[in-house]
């Protein structure tokens, strides 16, 4: 195991957790303070990738200016689905779980007429024009300019999200949505107005992931359905509406995916094949600690033999 | 009391009116009336799964695209010689999954439909394979090749000759280039795991050295893969005799070589790749010029079953499908054209509509055929039983980049030539 390899190992876990906490956190936001399990969320940002990749290949746009205009695509096809989907439902009193299944319908709709646009286009994998070239080259250890933006963009933009909620008057209202949506509406917070900015945020990462991984990898119409798996699996690690815990959920599994999978090849020769009992083994776990199983009785049992360990040391010093 | 003239009168009429009625009688006993009855044109329906959604939807939509020519094609013909049959195609999408294309042979087996031509990989064809067996449904597959579904006496025939072959194929191609250690890199699925085990028989039997990385398929990523790789190529020396093989499906191939392009380990050595990749989506437009240029500097060399000769129908149906659809056919499209030949063909001749008449008239036909694709004699598991392989080189063309044939295998003879 050489340096470089290890490197690598970790800048790619850096990268993919970058691109899955910055999902997770979508997914959070709309958890949290709309109340609602957007399936339909993958296929925003397979939609912001299209934009990005048709404009830069198609119509030679550059990538930086692919950006506002992926996240506004984002973020009006989230309107629109609330607009016409989400809202009538809650007003008719439909429950979270009907919610969820109306999302995964409008997801399947959208993902389908993406397949036509894309099939009537011959675009069905397609790539956006951004030839990334290495910035670093320390034998397989490669860090590109593509690949430094993903790291440094995502995580100035989850910093600009923790700043927006924790110091403004609009992060104030989401919050107190989060906390008691009848509470928030009570107290005066326009609830339907807010949920439109909402959506406009989280149309932010939509759009963001979605340009970069087009600019990465090649996309195809369920490249953002692939993605949400992951997604939502660091969601749940993070503990499902806690917007710092998606962050890391994110980063675990990129890691998990990466770091851990390379490590456990090299030292136990397990298969690459089995790559996704490792993000899924993560979630189980997390979902075990959450769940109160592990630290509970694993600590207890811990506590115990430490403290049985020690008792019989004493008495066999003694 | 009535005259005599009027009784003769009488008996006149009556004599006239009995023998107007016997001579009628007669007459209509003698003559042939010849009637007219409408012939009845009876239609067939031949059901297609094909993956036309999904990654695989490049080659999904090629398969439907030629099969719609060819029931033109095949309709015409019967038309235009008085036979009273016709073909119409029921296409349902399989969208690259395995539970996709079960759904989609279900539906199709749901609509009464006996008879199925279709995109099938052998992962969907392993997943199938119960359900048309235990409805009798006869079933020709234009793209699966793994050596696990060569079944004797079941419903599936495969036009395509099993990777036993491909892997005996790509081993000699890899050796005889001067090659004497390979990195794989191979799909985990029915087709990875057969083309990887033959070509590690045969190659360590030549006396080449292998390390072999199996992946799982449909990852967001394969960084860590080709991480691995890298390191394995390493191991091996990543000397001139070392190379990687590359089993996968283009989707997966394009993510890899967008990594592996940037390694200087995975980009110094020359790569090959089995028929998978042999398609329109590894190509620009499908495909970014940065990995097409990999390509062509890691000299992607690899194999494809087709006809070393090309056949003067092959000509005419690569004509026909450029003139109608403006591209050309790149994968599985002849494989279609003379699966449906042989299946409408087959139909025509049993004219009954079930699984085993089909089956019995398709392995006789077979046998005697030769199609565009060259003859397409079936061994004892209903493959086919004698196969070329072209050898194909990845190329900077004026227009851009294509696949130039560099060489073959005689199917016959077993021989491997590399043109000069």
């Amino acid at each position: 195991m050489m340096i470089d390899e290890v490197l690598q190992a970790i800048t790619s876990s850096i990268i993919i957790g970058s691109l899955y906490a910055l999902i997770a956190y979508g997914l959070t936001l709309t958890l949290g303070s709309v109340r609602i399990y957007n399936w339909a969320y993958a296929e925003d940002v397979t939609i912001a990738a299209y934009v990005t990749a048709v404009l830069s290949s198609r119509y030679s746009l550059d990538i930086i200016s692919c950006f506002p205009i992926a996240i506004l695509t984002s973020a009006v096809i989230l309107i629109i689905i609330d607009e016409i989907i989400f809202k009538p439902l809650e007003k008719r009193g439909a429950t979270g779980i009907q919610i969820m299944l109306a999302s995964i319908a409008a997801g399947l709709l959208i993902r389908y007429l993406i397949y036509i646009f894309a099939s009537l286009n011959n675009i069905i994998i397609i790539k956006a024009r951004c030839v990334s070239e290495p910035m670093i080259n320390y034998g397989t250890f490669v860090i590109t300019y593509l690949d430094l933006s993903i790291i440094s963009v995502s995580i100035t933009s989850m910093m600009f999200f923790h700043l927006l909620l924790s110091r403004t008057l609009l992060g104030k209202q989401i919050r107190a949505m989060w906390d008691n949506i009848e509470l928030a509406r009570l107290s005066g917070i326009k609830v339907y107005n807010i949920r439109k900015y909402i959506w406009m945020l989280v149309g932010i990462p939509a759009g963001i992931t979605g340009t970069f991984w087009a600019s990465y990898s090649t996309i195809t119409p369920t490249s953002g359905w692939s993605l949400l798996l992951p997604a939502f699996a660091a969601t749940i690690i993070g503990g499902i509406t806690s917007i710092p815990g998606a962050i890391l959920g994110g980063y675990l599994l990129g890691f998990g995916e990466n770091f851990v999978m390379f490590l456990v090849h090299e030292f136990f020769g397990i298969s690459f094949a089995y790559k996704p009992l490792i993000s899924l083994s993560i979630m189980y776990i997390a979902l075990l600690i959450r769940a109160g199983f592990i630290p509970i009785k694993t600590l207890k049992h811990v506590k115990t033999f430490i403290m049985i360990f020690r008792s019989g040391v004493m008495k066999y010093d003694k | 009391m009535p005259s005599p003239k009027t009784l003769i009168v009488v008996a006149l009429i009556i004599g006239l009116i009995i023998g107007g009625i016997i001579g009628y009688g007669i007459s209509s006993m003698l003559t042939t009336t010849v009637t007219t009855v409408p012939v009845t044109v009876k239609e067939y329906v031949i059901g297609m799964p094909a993956d036309l959604t999904g990654e695989g939807a490049d080659y999904g939509i090629e398969v439907r695209d030629a099969g719609l020519l060819t029931i033109d094609e095949i309709n015409k013909f019967m038309s235009d010689n008085g036979i009273p049959v016709k073909f119409r195609l029921e296409i349902e999408d399989s969208k690259t999954t395995v539970e996709g294309a079960v759904a989609a042979v279900q539906s199709l087996g749901g609509k009464g439909i006996k008879v199925i031509v279709g995109h099938l990989w052998s992962g969907q064809l392993n997943g199938i394979k119960s359900y048309v067996d235990s409805h009798k449904i006869f079933t020709v597959s234009v793209s699966s090749t793994s050596p696990a579904l060569s079944i004797p006496n079941d419903y599936i025939f495969r036009m395509q000759a099993p990777d036993s072959i491909q892997g005996k194929v790509l081993a000699h191609l890899i050796w005889e280039s001067g090659y004497k250690k390979v990195a794989v890199i191979y799909r985990n699925d029915p087709y990875g795991s057969g083309v990887f085990e033959y070509f590690n028989g045969e190659f360590s039997k030549l006396g080449g050295t292998v390390k072999p990385l199996a992946y799982t398929p449909d990852q967001p990523d394969y960084s860590s893969e080709v991480l691995r790789l890298s390191t394995m190529v390493k191991e091996l020396g990543a000397d001139k005799e070392t190379a990687v093989l590359i089993i996968a499906f283009n989707y997966e191939a394009i993510k890899m070589f967008g990594k592996a392009r940037l390694d200087p380990t995975l980009s110094g050595i020359a790569w090959f790749s089995s028929e998978s990749l042999k398609g329109p989506g590894i190509l620009p437009p499908a495909s970014p010029p940065e990995v097409a240029e990999f390509l062509v500097k890691v000299k992607l060399t690899g194999t494809y079953p087709a006809s070393l000769t090309e056949t003067a129908l092959m000509k005419e149906f690569n004509m026909k499908f450029k003139n109608k659809y403006g591209r050309e056919p790149k994968a599985y499209g002849a494989y279609t054209y003379d699966a449906l030949w042989l299946v409408a063909l087959s139909l025509a001749l049993t004219n009954k509509y079930d699984g085993d008449s089909v089956r019995n008239m398709y392995m006789l036909l077979a046998n005697r055929y030769v199609g565009a694709t060259g003859p397409t004699t079936l061994d004892k598991s209903g493959d086919r039983a004698l196969q070329d392989y072209q050898i194909w080189q990845v190329v900077k063309t004026d227009g851009g980049y294509d696949f130039k044939i560099i060489g073959g295998w005689d199917g016959t003879t077993n021989k491997l030539t590399i043109y000069g």
